[in-house]
């Protein structure tokens, strides 16, 4: 997932950047409500976050008002507020401002994940924990992939690459979108590092499993199949 | 111990009551002493009046046919039994009439009223005597007869009273009940609020003596409701800054240990160290903090402290850091000694000093003025500033401001509480060069000796 992280801690935000990354997510990290503004609020739907992580004590506003003022401009982006405000009024105040979680610091990282993976589901409308592409299987919390019950061994790249494609079985994504949906920032990406990825899938998975749409980008074949 | 205090309407009730007895009571005695005197003169006219008649009686059937007239004085409402004695030349008792006692009533040359003892009884008693001195009549009455008609005929006149008094105290009970009503149902409604609950009170059916009182309670819930959320915040900000640094320690361990390579694993690591020395940092100026709250200075004793020198000192303190290099860092302090806290005043000034080096944009001033006994000690920069809301929180105890940096929102409630230790104050004054902050820290009575 492409994640926007607002934490205005220093040290926290960095574990929490580092954790999150450890997942194989695309983390980018803001520190004050301002520049989570302008990298999400103001970019409006076509912000590519699949969700964001926000802390609500933030030096220049409330986190809850930067809730607010994305739901007010019916920004849908998943919210998981992760804040030090333990109180039940807060929780409710927060939920109920339009945040899907709620998370107390200190934050488990390892919850945190699963917390993300469960919006991931609601967000894709899928119950069940894994992703079934075909004969490929995807268990997202483990980070296990099988084929024909066969287990596959990825990297955390490749899996991202296969979960980018999974999310929206059938569409087309072009490079830049797998890159954004990949890449924080401030990371630095090889030009062809896309083509890698895609070349290592093919080998591992067979060469069959992603079709290539010259000039638009790639797409699961599994999907076609159906 | 519970001290008992009656509640004002009772005592309203209580005191009229007391008052409507005691007038009572006094109109009582007044009438009684009155009656008695009317009535003693009454008895005394008909006493009179009785041995004057009598004697005419005698006078007129003439001396020694006694038996002739031995009548029987009539029973009659008011004037209890008369006793008649009739006496001869020689002093001896001829005649008595029936009940009257065997002793004299009088002595034989007693004239008009006496009082007497006579077989055992008191009696008020009329002489007559002829003017031949042939002869004498004592007409007497018992005393306690004459009382006994007093009580009566002052009961009979007191009775109304007692039933005054009772209807005054029911009138009362109910008056004042009423009265105090507004009162009653007043405490009644600041007693049903709930505890979360406050806003004002009612205070528009109020009597008008007690409009006051209801805005004064007003006034006082909104203090304490203010005093409230300002606990709540303190408290949501110490939690929050508290926890925050924890936060992130564990989540750095939980990095390291999540780590798939040495090279991972040895960054979060290093992350972690940076977070226990930060967290020391805060745990630090937490336990100065809260040593400063547990001491008390004798400013009678303070030693001089050299203003230049510690001046210079919290300046020099933050020369190794990276923003000094940028940042022109001024001293205009003269050669001043103040009685002050050597301990506690640098810590102060240091950390007025890192504040200005955080926030400058190109320089920061340290400056120190003395007049009338006043010492001001200014820490200014050319920085950002602070809004209004910012400067209203800005010595409250974890409150941070727009701050990104390590500190932990303390800084300024150390000065604060440095400030009030000398018994002076703090304020925000104008910054460099039109923009920026100054601190003030303002020591009164501080004794200034200026350095040779």
């Amino acid at each position: 997932m492409r994640l926007l992280l607002v934490e205005d801690d220093a040290m926290l935000g960095a574990a929490l950047k580092a954790g999150l990354r450890q997942d194989g997510h695309a983390v980018d990290w803001v520190r004050s409500a301002d520049e989570a503004h302008t990298a999400w609020i103001a970019v409006g739907k076509a912000a590519a976050y699949d969700a964001v992580v926000l802390d609500l004590g933030l030096p220049d506003a409330s986190g809850l008002e930067l809730l607010k003022c994305a739901r007010q401009r019916r920004l849908a982006t998943p919210v998981l507020i992760a804040t030090a405000r333990d109180r039940v009024v807060d929780r409710i105040a927060g939920l109920d401002a339009g945040a899907d979680d709620y998370m107390v610091k200190p934050i488990d990282l390892d919850e945190l994940a699963a917390r993300l993976r469960a919006i991931e589901r609601r967000v894709a409308g899928r119950a069940e924990p894994a992703i079934v592409i075909g004969d490929i299987a995807v268990d997202p919390s483990t980070r296990s992939v099988t084929q024909a019950d066969q287990p596959v061994d990825l990297t955390a790249r490749e899996l991202a690459v296969l979960l980018a494609l999974a999310k929206r079985p059938g569409a087309t994504l072009s490079r830049d979108q797998l890159v954004e949906a990949l890449y924080g920032w401030e990371e630095s990406i090889e030009s062809n590092a896309i083509d890698v990825y895609i070349h290592h899938l093919r080998r591992k998975l067979g060469a069959g499993v992603i079709e290539t749409q010259r000039g638009l980008g790639w797409r699961l074949a599994t999907a076609g199949r159906r | 111990m519970k001290h008992h205090t009656w509640s004002l309407r009772n005592r309203l009730i209580a005191l009229l009551a007391a008052l409507a007895f005691m007038a009572w009571g006094g109109s009582s005695v007044w009438l009684y002493r009155s009656v008695e005197k009317q009535a003693g003169q009454l008895f005394d006219a008909a006493l009179a009046e009785a041995a004057h008649a009598v004697f005419a009686a005698v006078a007129h059937e003439g001396l020694g046919k006694k038996d002739d007239f031995d009548f029987e004085p009539e029973e009659h409402g008011h004037v209890e039994k008369l006793f008649y004695q009739l006496r001869d030349r020689h002093g001896t008792i001829i005649y008595s009439s029936p009940g009257a006692p065997r002793e004299a009533l009088a002595d034989g040359d007693a004239r008009g009223f006496a009082e007497r003892i006579a077989d055992g009884t008191a009696y008020r008693v009329f002489t007559v005597h002829s003017s031949d001195k042939r002869a004498a009549i004592h007409v007497g009455q018992r005393i306690a007869d004459r009382d006994a008609l007093v009580r009566s005929m002052a009961l009979r006149l007191l009775l109304p009273g007692v039933v005054v008094v009772v209807l005054l105290a029911a009138g009362t009970w109910i008056i004042v009940r009423r009265v105090t009503a507004p009162v009653v149902s007043f405490s009644k409604a600041i007693d049903a609020r709930a505890p979360a609950d406050s806003g004002p009170v009612a205070v528009g059916n109020l009597p008008a003596e007690l409009q006051p009182v209801g805005h004064a309670v007003n006034r006082l819930l909104e203090r304490v409701e203010a005093a409230l959320v300002h606990e709540k915040t303190l408290t949501a900000d110490a939690a929050h800054e508290l926890r925050t640094p924890l936060a992130a320690l564990r989540a750095q361990a939980q990095v390291a240990l999540r780590a798939r390579d040495e090279g991972e694993r040895s960054q979060a690591l290093q992350a972690l160290i940076g977070g226990v020395d930060r967290a020391t940092r805060m745990v630090e100026t937490v336990l100065t903090l809260a040593r400063l709250d547990a001491r008390s200075i004798d400013r009678a004793a303070l030693p001089a402290v050299s203003l230049s020198q510690i001046s210079a000192e919290a300046v020099d303190a933050l020369r190794a850091s990276p923003r000094a290099r940028s940042i022109s860092m001024e001293i205009d302090v003269p050669a001043l000694t103040v009685r002050a806290d050597p301990d506690s005043l640098p810590i102060a000034l240091r950390n007025l000093c890192e504040n200005a080096l955080r926030h400058a944009a190109s320089r920061m001033r340290i400056e120190a003025r003395a007049d009338a006994g006043e010492i001001t000690i200014a820490v200014r920069d050319d920085g950002p500033g602070m809004t209004a809301d910012q400067r209203a929180r800005a010595f409250d105890r974890f409150y941070r401001g727009a701050t990104d940096g390590a500190g932990a929102g303390l800084g300024l409630a150390l000065v604060k509480r440095v400030a009030e230790m000398h018994g002076g104050y703090v304020r925000f004054a104008a910054g460099l060069d039109g923009k920026g902050l100054a601190v003030e820290l303002v020591l009164q009575g501080a004794a200034v000796e200026r350095q040779s």
